[in-house]
């Protein structure tokens, strides 16, 4: 390997067609030494085997605390000096809870081994000696030619070599990596399309002997670096050149592929990290109580050491029966040996199976909350899913809901309602989407209905072609974009991975600019019937960070173009100098948000040749250099390219509510929930939704950034935010005052909030006495550091919901996320904690199973403590009875089954199916606080 | 069943595509089952507390249980008991003199009889105890120092018994086991107890004490055995042991009246290993069988008790006791269980008038069965 190759980072080499030189190198593995550097394609997820099971399980299971503690009561035990039970007795329950925690994870592990076999002998074609035999996944080994056909999973990275389809194109699902169900096309490198597409292909195939170098295995998805050397050429390699293992093949018949990574070298399987170990509250405490236990008992422990060595000395003077019995004769080391054996005495007092118990009860509630019926949401046929099983209690005790707005609050179905071209507002957003009349688009054969809009003069502009801004803004709606097209009964059906897209083109259609079909390097789109290809010269991604996307292309008459849409800010910001109808659509800006509408700005630039030719290099060039450094680069240089725009127009999108979120939000908030709203949004809209959903009441007053502000700058931000409130609403009771007050935020406020940490307490304690707090223009790291903010200044459980990529940061920062299995592709769902498929079914995820989980675990905790030490007690009492000699009241076999076999039933049966009351007043009249009534109990688990 | 498939998909997490894409089968409705207890709507019950249910709960319970705490009371109350303490420590006690002047080696036991009057004749079976105060017979090393294989007539026990019986193990001096060992049966205890009745012509009699099935037939018959052939003198079986350091004769001669009696199934012995739970105690020393006339078993009158006086409590501020008692269904004298059902019953009764009277005074709405939030 070239020194050269190292500096880039491409280390990884593959050598088609040559099994026997990689599998010379597989890597093998004995206990903990590995030898050689390609993993092998079989799926190894479980975590035992025969040999290993037994000592794997006891390693883990000797983390715990309580284990330990009951395996060191066995060995005092043994000390036939100080053991007060026989040994057999602590070692029963200790047995007991090992045995159902081992069994419990040899059975998951069992349905991880049976899984691995299923997919690790699903069939695949691999080419040997230039003929395609059928060979089961595991076989599969780097450098191999693969044929996949339609429908099939690919079975390890591949890189594409040629497909069935014209320009080596083909279609990938890649629901079961991000959960997005729209297909993405991939492409093979002309190089290789050229060669290898030969009937029969089998021959070509054979004989190709390139080499591919790039990028040791990874988890990074969404990027591949490599290059192909073969025939003394060298191609460089991207994203878009390779099949990642666990998508299916779609829309293709075959594909074939050259295996680079396989088995744990897979990109998927580097990704599927550990799940995360939330720890609940409640179990912290519980923590608390054990060691406060252990405390206890060695005091008591140590007083009635104290006591036997007092009482032995008393015997050892008298001339009784009992003095020839004290140790050595000496009183002090009798204590000492009673201290021992009361510390064997009083164990049980240690909750053991504690631990187990909550596990199992978890895993209940965890399933009723599966199992409700009023959290089923027939539409998508999903229920609602516990993903993470020890959380639930912890939903009971949710102070604040920190609550995406898009998809989460509104049902990102989007209807485009209105737009604004050349500074003119067209459609009509007061009428509702139902009422507004269809449009008469007969002339169009490609309209297949559901635009909610209604504008005649647009229409008839655009027919007209009268005016060209129009058209470009058009033009600009149908080529920019990522959706992909799939012909379906002669009309085209469009995939896009974000519902703004799929509504965009789908308007741009309706109104005659038909996005007919895509290929690599060409975008077909069908204007008003006459036919143009756009050559595709550059796509620049839409960001989260970034905020916009932008297309460079060539039209039929030679002209390079780019068409970027993206938020208003970033696209107001880099238009050219006066540029025209600017003002009159900032206006139409603020219209639209007051409509709660969603809005897109869109801009044209026409590229100079010259500018073109010269970043075309040095975008070539950044090919080849490290991640890290070609994003910046990559940054720098698609900024410089999107300047000078030229404004073309703003598009209007309505999103709206989904059902019972404002009753929901008013529920949550009257059962002391503080209800939070993130959002990209601008302001205006943001506050806009605000009140349609009933987070801000109609006489609530909004505290803005500069007002807030002032009051965080003053001495005491309590007294002035009070001043603050009293002008406006003198006349009003202080109580009602103090609950309608808002905070506004936006983004770049909240910026400022981060370089001044010190008014985070205060303006939590503000937030406290707010009705509601409101974040717009949020991006999503912003979105974790205010749930960063919330942890850290207040004890309360936080819980995000969202629905989509921007949320995922969000989900993961706060106690519990949640994730709304939305239209959004899946990848907040893949990150939460629960996963609901409505905003409203919060309502019974929160007021009745949280409340009756936690309900539920705080007595059985209460209860689960008082027997044992209950049991424990005694002995302490008897002690003074009996000369604190540690003679146990009990039948020894009695304490052996006391706690995992004589009261586990009852406890267990309270933990599954107590309900405080019915569930109807608890959704349809939640009690103030909810707190009021569980922190007696919590209180109670303290003590 | 939707338990089964939920748990697969949790286990298998987001591994490498495992779901089943390109199947074949019809996709199954995830709808949950609309089952009683996944929906959690089984049948549960709430007590509300209103006026209406707490009021009539209190009475009932006062109502039912004053009549049974007097009942257990009366039970509790018509039984006899009589108590004698002869411990021996005031100066003027019959037994002072016994109980100071008691040396462990001295060959002639000491005598004391205490006078005491029968006020009420006791009928039928009577059972009389020997009680002793300040004895922690549930003292852990106390309570462990015995061997319950020797008991049980095992030869290899009786050779050898087990160290938890040290250092009443062997014989410090002739270094022969111990039968039987341990700190219990040493500190067997050996007062004899006699009880005569002055008849009012002024003749005594003395009163036939049976020493019969005092001990818990499992005891007597499972328990303990003893060891060796049975043809064998019990002599014979017990050779080469030693008895217990303080004892006076060798426990096969425990009870010289009754030869069946003897070794490890005396039932004197057998009553005392079975260790008392809390240092003051009493155990079943003898039974007065019931007349077969109508006379009562022990009449009223004047009696005596002859105390043998052999075992010493002074040294640790112990007493000793004799209970003469009758017994009745629910056991011995135990009048607690008589007085907590009556104070509970009248707590409750008496409650239910307090808020009875709340009740009607102050209730000002027309429908009760709303309580205020």
């Amino acid at each position: 390997m070239s020194k050269e190759d190292f500096e880039s980072g491409l280390t990884w080499e593959v050598k088609a067609n040559s099994r026997r030189y990689h599998k010379h190198k597989q890597r093998k593995s004995f206990l903990c030494f590995t030898r050689g550097r390609y993993s092998d394609n079989v799926v190894r997820s479980h975590k035992y085997s025969l040999l290993t099971f037994l000592p794997l399980t006891l390693f883990e299971q000797f983390q715990r605390a309580a284990n330990v503690y009951f395996l060191l009561m066995v060995v005092l035990q043994c000390v036939p000096a100080i053991s007060s039970i026989p040994w057999y007795i602590t070692i029963i329950p200790l047995l007991v809870v090992l045995s159902v925690r081992g069994l419990k994870d040899l059975a998951s592990d069992m349905a991880r081994r049976r899984c691995d076999s299923e997919i690790n002998s699903r069939p695949c074609d691999v080419l040997v000696s230039q003929s395609f035999m059928t060979a089961q996944w595991k076989d599969v080994c780097v450098g191999d030619v693969l044929r996949i056909r339609r429908d099939q999973i690919i079975p390890a990275d591949l890189l594409l070599l040629s497909s069935s389809e014209p320009h080596s194109l083909c279609y990938v699902e890649t629901a079961d990596i991000d959960g997005e169900t729209n297909l993405k096309y991939r492409q093979a490198l002309d190089a290789t399309h050229n060669e290898l597409t030969s009937h029969p292909s089998e021959e070509a195939l054979g004989a190709f002997n390139g080499i591919v170098l790039c990028e040791e295995p990874n988890n990074r998805l969404y990027t591949f670096r490599g290059q192909l050397q073969w025939q003394g050429e060298c191609f460089l390699l991207e994203n878009e050149h390779v099949l990642l293992r666990g998508t299916v093949l779609r829309n293709t018949d075959f594909a074939y592929g050259l295996t680079i990574y396989t088995g744990a070298d897979t990109k998927i399987l580097r990704n599927c990290g550990k799940l995360r170990v939330k720890r609940t509250q409640l179990e912290e405490v519980f923590n608390k109580v054990v060691i406060g236990i252990v405390l206890s008992v060695l005091l008591a422990a140590l007083l009635l050491a104290i006591g036997a060595g007092v009482s032995s000395y008393q015997v050892m003077t008298q001339t009784s029966f009992l003095s020839a019995l004290v140790v050595d004769g000496n009183p002090a080391y009798n204590g000492f040996l009673v201290y021992w054996s009361y510390i064997i005495l009083l164990s049980p007092a240690m909750p053991i199976a504690l631990y187990i118990t909550f596990e199992v009860i978890h895993t209940i509630h965890s399933k009723f909350i599966g199992w409700d019926l009023e959290m089923y949401w027939q539409q998508t046929d999903k229920p609602a899913e516990a993903r993470n099983t020890s959380l639930s209690e912890e939903l009971g005790q949710v102070g604040y809901l920190l609550s995406d707005k898009t998809g989460t609050l509104t049902q990102n179905r989007l209807l485009f309602r209105q737009c604004c071209v050349a500074g003119q507002i067209y459609g009509d957003a007061s009428v509702s989407a139902e009422d507004v009349k269809p449009m008469d688009l007969s002339w169009n054969p490609f309209s297949s209905g559901g635009l909610r809009m209604f504008s005649p003069t647009l229409v008839e502009t655009l027919r007209g072609q009268r005016c060209p801004v129009a058209t470009q803004f058009l033009s600009a709606l149908a080529l920019c974009h990522t959706v992909m097209a799939e012909w379906k009964e002669g009309f085209p059906v469009y995939q896009a991975a974000s519902p703004d897209e799929e509504t965009l083109v789908g308007a741009a259609r309706e109104l005659g600019w038909v996005f007919l079909s895509r290929t690599r390097d060409f975008v077909v789109v069908s204007e008003l019937g006459a036919t143009r290809q756009y050559q595709l010269l550059a796509l620049l991604d839409f960001t989260s960070k970034r905020r916009r996307m932008s297309v460079l292309v060539r039209d039929p008459e030679g002209g390079l173009k780019l068409y970027c849409k993206g938020a208003d800010v970033v696209i107001l910001e880099r238009l050219q100098k006066n540029c025209p109808h600017q003002e009159s659509t900032e206006m139409a800006l603020e219209l639209f948000a007051e409509a709660c509408l969603r809005t897109l700005c869109v801009a044209v630039r026409s590229v100079p040749e010259a500018l073109w030719e010269r970043w075309s290099k040095t975008l070539a060039l950044s090919a080849a250099m490290a991640t890290c450094e070609r994003d910046t680069l990559l940054e720098k240089l698609y900024d410089e390219m999107e300047r000078d725009l030229l404004l073309l127009g703003v598009t209007a999108i309505e999103d709206r509510l989904q059902e019972g979120v404002p009753e929901t939000i008013a529920l949550l908030q009257e059962a002391g929930i503080k209800v939070w709203v993130l959002t990209g949004d601008k302001k205006e809209t943001a506050v806009n939704i605000g009140y349609s959903c009933k987070l801000l009441h109609p006489e609530s007053r909004l505290l803005e950034w500069q007002e807030l502000r002032q009051i965080l700058q003053s001495a005491d931000p309590q007294v002035s935010f009070f001043k603050a409130k009293q002008t406006e609403l003198w006349a009003t009771h202080k109580e009602m005052a103090r609950a309608k007050t808002s905070v506004v935020l936006t983004g770049s406020e909240l910026a400022e909030f981060e370089e001044r940490p010190e008014w985070g307490a205060s303006f939590m304690s503000l937030a406290e006495q707010c009705q509601s707090v409101l974040c717009c223009r949020v991006t999503p790291a912003q979105k974790a550091e205010i749930v960063k903010l919330v942890r850290k200044h207040t004890a309360s459980i936080t819980m995000s919901i969202g629905d989509g990529a921007n949320d995922v940061n969000m989900i993961k920062t706060a106690h519990i996320g949640v994730g709304l299995a939305g239209r959004e592709g899946g990848q907040a769902v893949h990150n939460a904690d629960f996963a609901v498929s409505q905003f409203r079914f919060l309502q019974r995820l929160l007021l009745v199973h949280g409340r009756w989980s936690y309900r539920r675990i705080s007595l059985f905790l209460c209860y689960f403590l008082f027997k044992t030490c209950g049991f424990a007690l005694v002995h302490i009492w008897f002690g003074i009875l009996n000369g604190f000699s540690a003679q146990s009241l009990y039948e020894t076999w009695f304490i052996a089954l006391y706690t995992v076999f004589y009261t586990a039933t009852p406890v267990m049966c309270m933990a599954f199916f107590e309900q405080f009351s019915t569930t109807r007043p608890m959704t349809t009249r939640p009690w103030r606080s909810l707190s009021r009534w569980l922190r007696p109990s919590l209180l109670q688990l303290r003590l | 069943m939707m338990a089964s498939s939920y748990n697969a998909k949790e286990e298998d997490g987001h591994h490498s595509g495992s779901s089943t894409h390109g199947g074949t089968g019809a996709p199954k409705n995830k709808k949950p089952d609309n089952t009683a207890f996944k929906q959690q709507r089984l049948p549960a019950w709430q007590p509300i507390l209103t006026a209406g249910t707490v009021l009539p709960a209190f009475f009932i319970i006062g109502l039912m249980f004053i009549p049974i705490g007097i009942g257990l009371y009366v039970t509790s109350n018509n039984i006899k008991e009589y108590e004698v303490d002869y411990t021996g420590v005031e100066p003027n006690s019959p037994c002072y003199d016994c109980a100071n002047s008691f040396t462990w080696n001295s060959t002639t036991p000491c005598v004391c009889t205490v006078n005491f009057t029968l006020t009420q004749p006791f009928e039928s079976n009577v059972y009389m105890y020997y009680g002793l105060s300040n004895f922690y017979q549930n003292h852990r090393r106390y309570v462990k120092s015995r061997d319950d294989s020797q008991l049980n007539g095992v030869q290899s026990s009786l050779i050898s018994p087990s160290k938890e019986c040290e250092p009443y193990r062997t014989n410090p001096e002739t270094k022969q086991p111990i039968a039987p060992c341990g700190a219990i049966a040493n500190s067997l205890f050996n007062d004899t107890l006699e009880l005569y009745y002055s008849q009012p012509d002024g003749n005594t009699s003395k009163v036939t004490l049976v020493k019969k099935g005092i001990a818990w037939y499992t005891d007597k018959h499972v328990k303990f055995r003893n060891p060796g052939n049975d043809k064998d003198n019990l002599t014979e079986r017990f050779k080469g042991t030693a008895k217990p350091v303080n004892w006076m004769k060798p426990v096969y001669e425990l009870d010289p009246s009754d030869p069946e009696n003897n070794g490890f199934i005396n039932e004197d012995f057998i009553v005392w290993m079975r260790t008392a739970a809390l240092p003051t105690f009493r155990k079943l020393y003898r039974i007065i069988q019931k007349k077969p006339d109508s006379t009562p078993t022990l009449a009223s009158g004047k009696y005596f008790l002859k105390i043998t006086y052999n075992y010493p409590v002074r040294s640790f501020d112990g007493r000793k006791r004799m209970i003469l008692s009758t017994i009745s269904w629910m056991g011995g004298k135990n009048p607690f269980l008589g007085i907590a059902y009556i104070t509970v019953g009248s707590i409750c009764f008496f409650l239910g008038v307090v808020l009875l009277i709340i009740h009607h005074k102050y209730d000002t709405r027309s429908n009760s069965a709303d309580i205020p939030n």
